[in-house]
């Protein structure tokens, strides 16, 4: 099936169902393999025709790859300014791919769980995006993909040092495994910066909503491996489950100190969040994200029921700009955004004629 | 805009903190943001790389080495972080070798490879293992067990010359 970005802009990514374990606090897994082609320069250092013979071999192995075959697969030059917006809010390319877009292309699996980004800054970036805490299923899908693109492709790779990468930081596995983590009870127990440095020092990084060189926003944080050679794929996989699950422990007993020592406030602040996002008229989306992160502790902590958290998903990713107006159809300046995104919300919250309600006896209590 | 914690430096981290009800922004150069164990946002480079490479630059003999198959000179791999194609490896092995263990703790490949390179591969790791038991052999004195391994390996060896390395 080819799906085109107007059928994508229509529902969330199917990663973001929030079915799996841990969902209310792991957004997210992903895992990418940088691959490159054996015998031609990369892609800074390649001419055109170069790039485009990395390309057409790139494409080639896609459409033998049994889990590509049926994908989509697109051309950054065809597609317009707001397309290769969308495409990076939907976490399926990079700003860098974005940028510059002359022969470069993304090839996108049916149910945008695997993707293949060619001539970035390696010729090949395969990527798998699970929902939750699955980022050894992702490592899985990807390791599949890699073995059927290995089957038609040559790659770039040397017995000492392994996959030869454009940087040297990506040498070796080529494997970059991250999760996407909620932690507002650290930082509202003010030990995020704590947590963080500890993770950096058991050789992990830190880092924000868009990844390498991203602004935190909304509490969450991602969480990912520094190093790729000289450790293995599982190896690296298993040791960010170890971590990730380490700093769930520290986000459940900050959240247990929160509820233990600031319990109405904790439930105001949720209340009060959940409050201007069904009732504004008009709201950046960085706001969404602060409101949204609040609601989504709410929800853990069970102050708020009936609110799934794939909804919350679905809002904080439905109503970034490019997705808005790739959804309305049009391009819209800031200022209209804000007014159509507080309406969208507000749909989205009150869909199914369902609401969300507090435990009835501690709301009672509380007032 | 000076950096919220030295007023020294320019801020160049932005960074965001709910406190209570209020959102704090703070703006960090990045000096600060790394003590706070913040990441940085490069555009050009990633930052651990540039920092690596900042701090191993004076190897002035260096810089005028040349890959023969992409033409990119040591001194531009050190402006930009990233390197031309596969064979600069081999062109800057003796300056890489270093540079990737000081970025990843380690310069030795371990985990998948390429199906073509499989078999070759395993033998090569084989081969290191071998190397090590050696040491240690010789190490204890036991030569009779030092010229077994060594025949293993010579035997490795002759295999994956044939099969690999076209």
């Amino acid at each position: 099936m080819l799906v085109t970005i107007e059928q994508m802009a229509k529902s969330p990514s199917p990663w973001l169902a929030a079915e799996s374990e841990l969902s209310d606090s792991v957004v997210s897994s992903r895992v990418r393999l940088a691959r490159n082609v054996e015998g031609l320069p990369y892609a800074h250092r390649a001419n055109t025709q170069q790039l485009e013979q990395s390309l057409s071999l790139a494409r080639e192995a896609i459409q033998n790859a049994n889990s590509l075959k049926t994908g989509s697969f697109m051309l950054m030059s065809e597609l317009d300014d707001l397309d290769r917006q969308f495409l990076v809010e939907r976490h399926l390319i990079s700003h860098e791919h974005a940028e510059n877009s002359s022969t470069r292309a993304i090839a996108i699996g049916d149910d945008e769980m695997i993707s293949v980004m060619i001539n970035e800054e390696d010729h090949l970036r395969l990527q798998s995006i699970q929902s939750g805490f699955q980022v050894m299923e992702a490592w899985r899908l990807v390791d599949r993909l890699d073995d059927e693109l290995d089957a038609s492709l040559k790659y770039a790779f040397s017995y000492e040092w392994g996959y030869l990468s454009a940087c040297p930081t990506n040498t070796g596995t080529g494997l970059r495994a991250s999760m996407l983590v909620h932690l507002p009870g650290l930082i509202l127990t003010k030990q995020i910066e704590k947590v963080i440095h500890s993770i950096t020092q058991m050789g992990l990084a830190v880092r924000g909503f868009f990844g390498e060189g991203s602004e935190v926003v909304g509490n969450l944080f991602q969480i990912s491996n520094r190093t790729s050679l000289g450790t293995s794929e599982i190896d690296i996989v298993q040791s960010l489950e170890k971590v990730v699950k380490q700093v769930l422990e520290y986000e459940r007993r900050a959240r247990d100190i929160l509820l233990r020592n600031a319990r109405f406030e904790i439930e105001d602040k949720v209340w009060r969040a959940y409050g201007i996002l069904k009732y504004c008229r008009k709201v950046t989306w960085k706001d969404v994200m602060s409101y949204a992160s609040a609601v989504r502790l709410g929800v853990s902590l069970g102050v708020i029921d009936g609110l799934p958290v794939a909804k919350l998903n679905e809002m904080i990713f439905m109503t970034q700009p490019a997705h808005l107006q790739k959804r309305y159809g049009r391009k819209m300046d800031p200022g209209e955004r804000d007014v159509v995104r507080a309406e969208m919300i507000r749909k989205m919250l009150t869909e199914d004629g369902k609401q969300a309600s507090g435990d009835a006896a501690q709301t009672g209590e509380a007032s | 805009m000076l950096c919220d914690n030295c007023g020294k430096e320019p801020a160049r981290v932005h960074y965001k903190e709910m406190k209570g009800n209020e959102i704090t922004e703070l703006h960090l150069c990045e000096k600060c943001a790394l003590e706070k164990g913040i990441q940085l946002p490069h555009k050009k480079q990633p930052f651990m790389i540039s920092n690596i490479l900042a701090s191993m630059a004076e190897e002035v003999g260096s810089d005028i080495i040349r890959c023969k198959s992409c033409g990119l000179s040591y001194k531009e791999f050190r402006e930009c972080g990233r390197l031309g194609c596969a064979d600069c490896y081999e062109a800057f092995k003796e300056q890489l070798k270093p540079l990737l263990r000081r970025i990843h703790g380690s310069n030795i490949h371990v985990g998948k490879s390429p199906r073509q390179s499989q078999d070759v591969f395993e033998k090569r790791r084989q081969i290191e293992n071998l190397k090590v038991e050696l040491t240690r052999a010789i190490e204890r004195e036991d030569f009779e067990k030092a010229a077994e391994i060594r025949d293993k390996i010579k035997e490795l060896e002759k295999i994956s010359e044939d099969a690999g390395d076209n």
